[in-house]
């Protein structure tokens, strides 16, 4: 072997042992760490976040200490350097070996090899990457078997730190609090889909109702009782026992519907724990398609339905319900069904279908009322329903327009007759008007014109009175026709329809003692008739203007029958004008005095609830950990009532278990439960000012 | 066996360490008595002397005793904290007994601070301070609040709820005690209207924010809404009468009397009209006029509504609020008791129309105004808070006004507090010499 | 002190105008039965406008399906809470129909649960005396709709105060004639409306 490959070798043994300490040092740095924070965490429990930060800042160290060595190891990467290491322990080599591995002189010199020949240096190399290693490896073993010496859950909550492993450094006993350290785990209901949480020593725990809550701790001075129950004093409360399994005590509940205090007893030992359920709101559906509402001129073809939905949880079904309303005034028949129905597997989905119109068998003024309708997976305490906007799409029947947005019927025949009345009325005046302006044959002809309208309006009233009266003036035939074409006698006409009709309805009218509702509604249409008779036979003989008092008062008969008639209007409402000064207290009956029963104040516990929070606020400074537990169970009533004052009391309530400074936090909890001190206002020369 | 020469030169050194000794002993009996004279030139000589004192008013728990036993001429105060009222009082008597107190302070805000329980349910209790700096006002639990009372022309005032605990008030270096009037019970109100939405809303307004409510409520001439017994009308069955409109019935007669004896009046609108009660209005209800401004829902919702101004108004009115140029509210006191007029009409569209507080805000509207005339007993005080509240103004009454030229003032005659120890130990060390020496 | 304005509150479905004489009748009745301030004609609003929070007492019918929209039921939701009452008649006096259906979901998702109201409630005596609860109507008489007496109303409360008052009776037929007419009855039918607007504005 030439001394350069003697050098060569005791160079890669060298450098061998430089990184086998530094890596050796970085990892007994990187377990000093690790045993530092378990140690640590052993006397004073470290956050989660600060163990987790352990293990980095292990990696960190170590790596640093490793470069650093590193560096040093480099000094020796080439022959020269290991050479020049070598002569300094054996100076009898007289520079031979760093001339030897110098290329100039490489092989040149045989008196170099004899030199180099004549030392021994291997032994020393080897003796000194032995020692390089020996420290190194000592200290690991130290720590490792110091960390190992550790209870495992303690080096477990600094390497594999996560929410919910503050029992791995709790201990069992007799002497022990069983209460001091407790893991809350929950589980989300499963159509939920949300991941298993584990909780360290929480005063509250938020989630879905049905969610399975199990509770922890080790076992210690007495059984764990759990007392559930509200604040409410008229609430009944549930006790549960906690069951142990070897040095570990279990309680399962399950999140209920309305905020609940666990009460946790065991021996002398108490604690109290909060359960909140998170809503689970319904889905947000948006009908999309048909954008508005409109109104279709046939009830044939199809339309596209097209709708979002979404959900906080997941959305489980949907469809499109259809309502079709077919009729009008008192008179509508209903019809529902529904269409497109989809499942959904996710938290948003859409729906979508196409309606055929000719399918429903819609008719001319039926009205088809449209929304979606959309579930959530809610199986616990929903499901929850969300509905989208309703959209109308009305038909339009054959005598309307497209852009008519209400239903324009005709007016009822008692309007129709008194808009005829007065068209004749007035035609009647104009031709008096000109009576002396035309021939007298003309004027005649002109009038007995207006005599054949006048008749046939006659007619029609006279229909709808005798119509009313039982007299059907269909089935008599001639017999109608002759009634029709005669004057009546109102009074024995209406005599015999009353006693036809043998209504029960009432029988004292306002205005006339004797008469009946049939009666009365019915007067004034026979009082036109009449009338109409009068002025039909004047017309008739060419003197219009004898026809027009009758006519005005066949006109004004009319209007009163028109106002005594039910009318559903169809068009736009018509604004009825009561005469207010006229009808003042002209009722025939009187009302009564009356007493009012008080109102409840707005918040009646309001003061109740200050008086506590300032209970607790004393408390604080004699007993914190009782204060903390009356701040939570005031968060809790507080809950529903008022958010802002809930979590003002949480801060605070969290401040004060974890020893900060509440201080800030009680204030503001103290403002919002109170609601003042109200905003500072000047004074005034009065004191209370409007 | 000493040698003569050595018993000489034994001698010779024992002379030398006695007249050592001896002199250090005479200079510490000299430094003894130089001390004693010291003391007492400090406790005689100086107010033989006729000079001003002069003490800090931080210190002056500590000074004193020592001022009230000492005849200084003259006494300066330096006011760099408020004293106490005990220290005060002690300056007070310090002057009283011959001694010219005179006092400055270059820091003290002036601080006037006052409670009362407002006459509403509850009690809760309104706190009125004026300063030219901001005033914190704390219980015994916490800070309450702090208000700038500089800005406002006389002050503010803010509502604490229930404070727990000793009420105090402060600002700057001056602080006080507030002294909290006890709570009070308060008799029912009497509303009295015409059916309407503001009937409806006046009582569900003061009924929500706690006060017992007895109404009368004109539906018809047969047929009247009430609530309560309403028999007689006095302030030991009523706190205040509350009218709407000029429709007062039979109640309208006993309105007057009611008043004088101490009653509270409230009239809305323009029920100041009413015949029987325009003898104690502040004023007459003017034609309806509508507000420029309809949005209930902005930050001055009062001025929203419809008012009825004030007119001819009576000379003794305190003028409350105006809108321009129209008085919309004024007061006035009526024998023992009070008529508050206010020309709204229409308040109940605050609470449907106004904003996201507006019913809670509408409600205490209600309940402030009915607060500020109802009539209920004199609430018991704390006499020793109470009498207390301007700590500045309690300062000059006592010593009089601050001096603005400082005099010339030498420190108080206080004996140092190194001199007895001091004394001590030179006599201690005299001794001890002589000991010494004897034992040689 | 403002007049007492008749709502009728107007709805984005279904027809909310299907009684328009109800307004005036009860108008009529109001002045002619006691001496409250009624303006002589009432006013349509739009149930999801702010224009609704001006008149706290409401009335609401129709024959169709009642579907609000989120606007409709936010601000119904808000009136009810600051102390607004609305009235709702269903006008197919039919409890299986499609108006009761859907405007009692649409009432239940808005203001909270409907329930029976009992007949000793102070709105059967408020002006007029109703010993036996809501009066009858010739509707419920004569066998239409539901073929049912309906011995009592539903409502949604806050605190004790009534926020919806829901009839299956059918008012507004009942109610829905001129005025003027109203001395061709015996009886005045519309007296129940006097009590409903009298409880509303001294409740």
């Amino acid at each position: 072997m030439t001394t350069l490959e003697r050098v060569e070798r005791a160079r890669r043994t060298l450098r061998a042992a430089a990184i086998g300490a530094a890596v050796l040092r970085g990892a007994a740095v990187a377990l000093a760490v690790l045993l530092l924070a378990a140690t640590v965490d052993a006397f004073v429990s470290l956050p989660t976040g600060a163990r987790q930060a352990v293990p980095v800042l292990a990696l960190i160290a170590a790596i640093v200490v490793f470069a650093r060595r590193w560096r040093r190891a480099a000094v020796r990467a080439d022959a020269g350097s290991a050479a020049l290491w070598i002569e300094a322990r054996f100076p009898s080599l007289r520079y031979a070996l760093v001339t030897a591995v110098d290329p100039r002189y490489a092989g040149r010199v045989p008196e170099i090899e004899r030199v180099a020949a004549e030392v021994e240096f291997e032994p020393a190399v080897i003796k000194a990457a032995r020692r390089a290693l020996t420290g190194p490896t000592i200290a690991v073993a130290v720590f490792a078997v110091l960390l190992l010496l550790l209870p495992s859950g303690a080096i477990a909550r600094v390497v594999r730190p996560a929410a919910g492993d503050a029992l791995s450094r709790a201990r069992g006993g007799s002497h022990v609090n069983p209460l001091a350290t407790v893991v809350v785990r929950v589980s989300p209901p499963a159509y939920a889909g949300l991941r298993d949480e584990s909780l360290d020593n929480p005063a509250s725990v938020r989630a879905l109702v049905g969610s399975s809550i199990t509770i922890e701790g080790v076992v210690g001075d007495g059984a764990v009782v759990a007392t559930l129950g509200t604040t409410a004093p008229a609430s009944g409360e549930a006790h549960t026992n906690a069951v142990s399994t070897a040095d570990r005590w279990h309680l399962a509940l399950t999140m209920p519907a309305t905020p609940t205090a666990v009460r946790l007893r065991a021996a002398s030992h108490e604690r109290l724990l909060l359960l909140e359920p998170a809503p689970d709101s319904a889905p947000v559906v948006l009908l999309t398609l048909p954008g508005r509402d409109s109104i279709l001129r046939k009830p044939t073809g199809t339309i596209r339905l097209a709708a979002t939905a979404s959900d906080d949880y997941g959305l489980a079904s949907g469809a499109f319900e259809l309502i079709v309303s077919s009729g009008s005034g008192e008179n509508f028949t209903f019809k529902s069904r529904t269409l497109g129905a989809v499942t959904f597997t996710s938290r948003t989905g859409e729906l979508a279908a196409t309606l055929s119109l000719d399918s429903i068998g819609l008719q001319p003024g039926d009205m088809l009322h449209l929304r979606a309708v959309v579930r959530d997976r809610n199986n616990v305490s929903g499901p929850g329903v969300g509905t989208s906007d309703t959209r109308t799409l009305r038909i339009a029947r054959s005598d309307e327009y497209d852009s008519v947005a209400v239903d324009p019927a005709p007016p009822p025949e008692a309007e129709k007759n008194a808009l005829s009345q007065r068209m004749i009325l007035m035609m009647a005046q104009a031709l008096e008007k000109k009576r002396s302006k035309i021939s007298h044959a003309q004027f005649v002809s002109e009038s007995r014109a207006i005599a054949v309208d006048q008749t046939r309006l006659r007619k029609r009233v006279g229909e709808i009175v005798f119509t009313r009266l039982g007299e059907d003036t269909g089935e008599e035939g001639d017999a109608a026709d002759k009634r029709l074409d005669r004057p009546v006698n109102a009074d024995s006409v209406l005599a015999a329809a009353d006693r036809l009709a043998s209504a029960p309805v009432g029988t004292a009218l306002e205005g006339n003692e004797d008469e009946t509702p049939l009666v009365a509604t019915n007067r004034p249409l026979l009082e036109a008739y009449n009338a109409m008779w009068s002025a039909s036979g004047e017309l008739e003989i060419g003197e219009p203007g004898k026809a027009i008092p009758f006519m005005k008062k066949a006109l004004d008969a009319l209007q009163a029958a028109r106002s005594a008639e039910r009318i559903y209007l169809r068009g736009k409402t018509r604004a009825v004008v009561v005469d207010i000064d006229r009808v003042r207290l002209q009722g025939k009956d009187k009302g009564s005095a009356s007493a009012r029963t008080p109102r409840q104040p707005a918040d009646p516990a309001r003061d109740q609830r200050v008086a506590r929070f300032d209970a607790a606020l004393l408390l604080t400074r004699t007993a914190p950990s009782a204060a903390v537990d009356s701040l939570l169970l005031l968060r809790l009533d507080l809950l529903d009532r008022d958010a802002g004052a809930a979590r003002a009391i949480e801060t605070a309530a969290n401040a004060l278990r974890g020893g900060k400074d509440a201080t800030d936090a009680l204030i503001r909890a103290r403002r919002a439960l109170a609601a003042v001190p109200s905003t500072p206002i000047a004074l005034t020369a009065w004191g209370s000012p409007p | 066996m000493r040698s003569p020469a050595d018993a000489v030169i034994t001698r010779s050194v024992v002379i030398g360490r006695a007249s050592r000794a001896g002199f250090i002993e005479r200079a510490l009996r000299a430094a003894s008595l130089a001390l004693v004279a010291f003391a007492i030139w400090r406790v005689v000589g100086a107010g033989a002397a006729g000079g001003t004192l002069r003490v800090r008013s931080s210190s002056l728990a500590h000074d004193v005793r020592s001022l009230e036993s000492a005849r200084d001429a003259a006494l300066h105060v330096d006011v760099d904290a408020m004293p106490s009222p005990e220290d005060r009082d002690a300056l007070a008597a310090v002057a009283h007994a011959g001694t010219r107190v005179t006092w400055s302070a270059a820091t003290i805000p002036p601080l006037a601070a006052v409670a009362v329980r407002s006459r509403e349910p509850g009690g809760p209790v309104r706190i009125s301070v004026a300063s030219t700096e901001k005033v914190a006002v704390s219980d015994g639990l916490a800070a309450l609040d702090s208000v700038t009372a500089a800005g406002a022309a006389q002050g503010a005032s803010l509502s604490v709820g229930a404070p727990s605990g000793a009420v105090a008030a402060g600002s700057g270096a001056a602080r006080t005690p507030i002294g909290i009037p006890a709570g009070v019970a308060l008799h029912p109100v009497l509303l009295i209207g015409h059916a309407g939405w503001e009937a409806k809303f006046a009582a569900a307004a003061l009924e929500e924010q706690g006060w017992n409510v007895d109404e009368r409520v004109f539906v018809a001439p047969t047929a009247d809404v009430t609530q309560g017994a309403i028999g007689v009308i006095d302030t030991a069955h009523f706190s205040a009468i509350v009218a709407l409109d000029t429709t007062l019935g039979a109640v309208g007669p006993s309105i007057v009397r009611f008043v004088r004896e101490g009653g509270g009046l409230l009239l809305l609108a323009d029920a100041a009209n009413a015949p029987s009660i325009r003898a104690i209005a502040p004023a007459r209800a003017g034609t309806k006029k509508t507000a420029a401004l309809h949005a209930f829902d902005s930050a001055d919702p009062v001025n929203a509504m419809p008012v009825y101004p004030l007119e001819s108004p009576r000379g003794d009115i305190v003028r409350l609020t105006t809108r321009g140029a129209t008085l919309t509210s004024a007061a006035r006191r009526e024998g023992a008791g009070r008529v508050l007029q206010i020309g709204f009409d229409e308040t109940w569209r605050w609470r449907m129309q106004g904003g996201t507080d507006a019913a809670a805000a509408h409600r205490a509207w209600w309940s402030r105004m009915v607060g500020s005339i109802a009539a209920t007993p004199i609430p018991a005080v704390d006499e020793a808070q109470s009498a207390e509240g301007a700590p500045l103004a309690r300062l000059i009454g006592a010593l009089g006004p601050a001096t603005t030229v400082e005099p010339s003032a030498s420190e108080p005659r206080r004996l140092p507090a190194w001199l007895f120890p001091l004394l001590i130990i030179c006599l201690l060390a005299e001794w001890g010499s002589r000991r010494w020496r004897g034992a040689q | 002190m403002s007049d007492f304005i008749f709502c009728t509150a107007q709805y984005d479905s279904g027809d909310w105008d299907s009684a328009p004489l109800v307004p005036a009748n009860l108008i009529d009745s109001i002045a002619r039965y006691t001496s409250i301030s009624v303006a002589p004609t009432g006013v349509t609003v739009p149930l999801g406008s702010t224009e609704l929070f001006k008149y706290p007492l409401a009335y609401l019918t129709g024959h169709l399906p009642v579907r609000f929209s989120e606007l409709e039921r936010r601000n119904l939701r808000e009136y009810c809470d600051r102390g607004g009452m609305l009235f709702v008649d269903d006008h197919n006096h039919d409890i299986d129909g499609v108006f009761h259906k859907s405007a009692v979901e649409e009432l239940t998702r808005a203001v909270g649960p409907l329930k029976e109201l009992p007949n000793t409630h102070a709105i059967y005596s408020s002006f007029f005396k109703f010993e036996d609860g809501p009066p009858a109507t010739t509707h419920e008489l004569n066998g239409w709709g539901d073929n049912l007496v309906h011995k009592h109303l539903l409502a949604a409360m806050r605190g004790d105060r009534i926020a919806v008052l829901y009839s299956s009776k059918d008012y507004s037929s009942e109610w829905g004639y001129h005025p003027d007419n109203k001395r061709f009855l015996s009886v005045d039918n519309t007296k129940f409306g006097v009590n409903i607007v009298v409880y509303a504005l001294t409740g």
